[in-house]
């Protein structure tokens, strides 16, 4: 099946996909060429704000035998833990600031304050996710090892418990972020590589056991008797950040609308095609500025996958030239409120649980691609996942 | 280049006298070194022809300095090294075109 005849596309021509590849260069240029002053101030605002907003949690948590003061600081700190990890840590790890020159604010030198190494991050996200965005078997974004999200991946009964797999993922996000690079589903096979696995373990537990101290240990302890109430606000950020941020991540590529993709359909795509393919696979979502503030610029996930290491305080303006593109082209743009998107990816995730037969009548939006081909993939024709790693890992191999 | 590279080992374990463009985009996204394999430090390096250098688009993945330095000594008189903070990823617009690296925020020398 060639790229070309993925349904979406099949009304374009050779020529309007190359011009739109060309329309998106273009957008991107502009970027490019005004990025400057302005920008620079914009993130060093914002980590100025969330430095301050996470010391003044951890301040106000010394009053936390006072419950308002309990609930305020962990607010504070809740907010701080979401801004560092989304807008902050996840852009700049995708060197969206690399061109400041600043040695801190860089790709190759930022470690954000949760549980995943970033250098594991940079791999399962900005390469494994990035480059096969809804790709399945290749990018395990896509119900991160546990959850059937398409009809591609074959049901089991283990399915059957999805929904409280998925509150659980949701409230322990960090975690399952942590085990990210590691590849639940070859683990699961025993296709993974038992030293390759061992030196990522190591790595994990070494930063796990840093968040440990800090959240759990160290600034617990500094409040002295209100130790314990220090830990349940600590503890009560990062669930807050947790929920937040798989909210964010599974209305990115989850609701109606988002694409799903077969190896061969990016068999040595071209850049047109790259753009294509990011475009289909991901879904916006509206929200107040504060809204796409606290997610990272992600509301905007179709521009962050055709753009993702351009400042994040420019997608906004992006977003109204592809949106444009978009309709022009008639090419879908998926977006909607927050709330309505998350309503459909439950609605997924509820309805993979059961066998393809008993939702036979009403299918997920997400349709298998070999069923758009006239019939249903048979499990050796499913796609096995990417298994390649940096240096770091496979050496150990 | 002579030694055997990260951005030159093929899946199957065998080496390509260029660039393996899997590799290259891994590099380039993962944020690692196209010669060790290893996470990128700042500044980033490019090594590649005086032209490559003259139009600021390179071949070969980044690399770290003093890996870049390492190839530099294995060819010398060849190529230039460039160092920056930033670069582009740039995917090719025709089939089987290999993808090039564009710095973005060049280091001056001394």
């Amino acid at each position: 099946m060639a790229f070309s005849d993925v349904r979406e596309y099949t009304h374009l021509t050779d020529e309007e996909v190359e011009a739109i590849g060309r329309e998106l260069d273009q957008i991107r240029k502009e970027i490019e060429e005004s990025r400057g002053q302005a920008d620079r101030d914009y993130i060093l605002r914002i980590i100025k704000i969330q430095r301050r907003l996470a010391a003044a949690g951890r301040i106000t948590l010394f009053a936390s035998f006072f419950p308002p003061a309990w609930l305020l600081g962990t607010v504070m700190l809740g907010s701080a833990k979401i801004l560092e990890n989304i807008e902050i840590g996840h852009n700049t790890m995708h060197g969206q600031w690399d061109w400041m020159n600043d040695p801190e604010i860089h790709s190759s030198n930022w470690e954000w304050d949760t549980t995943q190494p970033a250098e594991q991050w940079k791999h399962s996200h900005n390469y494994i996710h990035h480059q096969f965005t809804n790709v399945i078997g290749h990018d395990n974004d896509i119900g991160y090892g546990i959850l059937r999200m398409t009809r591609d991946q074959k049901w089991h009964p283990v399915n059957l418990g999805q929904p409280v797999y998925n509150a659980l993922l949701a409230l322990f996000f960090e975690w399952g972020v942590a085990l990210h690079d590691l590849d639940i589903g070859a683990i699961r096979k025993g296709e993974k590589n038992p030293k390759v696995l061992k030196r990522q373990l190591k790595q994990i537990y070494k930063k796990v056991g840093k968040q440990a101290l800090k959240d759990y240990i160290v600034y617990p302890a500094l409040t002295g008797p209100f130790w314990l109430r220090t830990l349940t606000a600590n503890a009560t950020a990062n669930l807050m950040r947790n929920v937040w941020a798989y909210l964010v991540i599974f209305c990115g590529h989850f609701p109606d609308g988002a694409v799903h993709f077969t190896e061969e359909e990016l068999e040595d795509e071209t850049r047109a095609e790259w753009y294509l393919r990011q475009m289909l696979g991901s879904a916006n979502f509206e929200g107040s500025k504060l809204t796409h503030l606290m997610s990272g610029q992600l509301g905007y996930q179709i521009e962050h996958h055709l753009f993702p290491d351009l400042p994040s305080n420019r997608y906004a303006e992006v977003a109204v030239k592809v949106k444009d593109l978009c309709k022009r082209y008639d090419i879908p743009y998926t977006t909607g409120p927050l709330g309505r998107q998350y309503m459909q990816v439950l609605r997924t995730i509820m309805k993979l649980s059961l066998p393809d037969k008993l939702t036979s009548h009403d299918p997920p939006p997400t349709a298998p691609r070999g069923e758009q081909r006239g019939r249903r993939l048979k499990d050796e024709e499913r796609p096995r996942a990417r298994s390649e790693l940096g240096h770091w890992s496979s050496s150990a191999a | 280049m002579t030694t055997q590279l990260f951005a030159q080992q093929r899946d199957d374990g065998t080496v390509d006298a260029g660039v393996v463009k899997k590799r290259a985009i891994q590099c380039a996204l993962s944020r690692i070194c196209g010669s060790c394999g290893k996470s990128l430090t700042w500044p980033v390096a490019f090594v590649g022809s005086a032209e490559e250098a003259a139009a600021l688009l390179f071949a070969f993945p980044p690399l770290h300095p003093s890996c870049a330095e390492e190839l530099l000594r294995d060819a010398p008189g060849e190529q230039v090294l460039v160092r920056t903070g930033g670069f582009e990823l740039v995917r090719p617009t025709r089939r089987g075109d290999p993808v090039s690296f564009r710095p973005n925020s060049v280091i001056e020398d001394d």
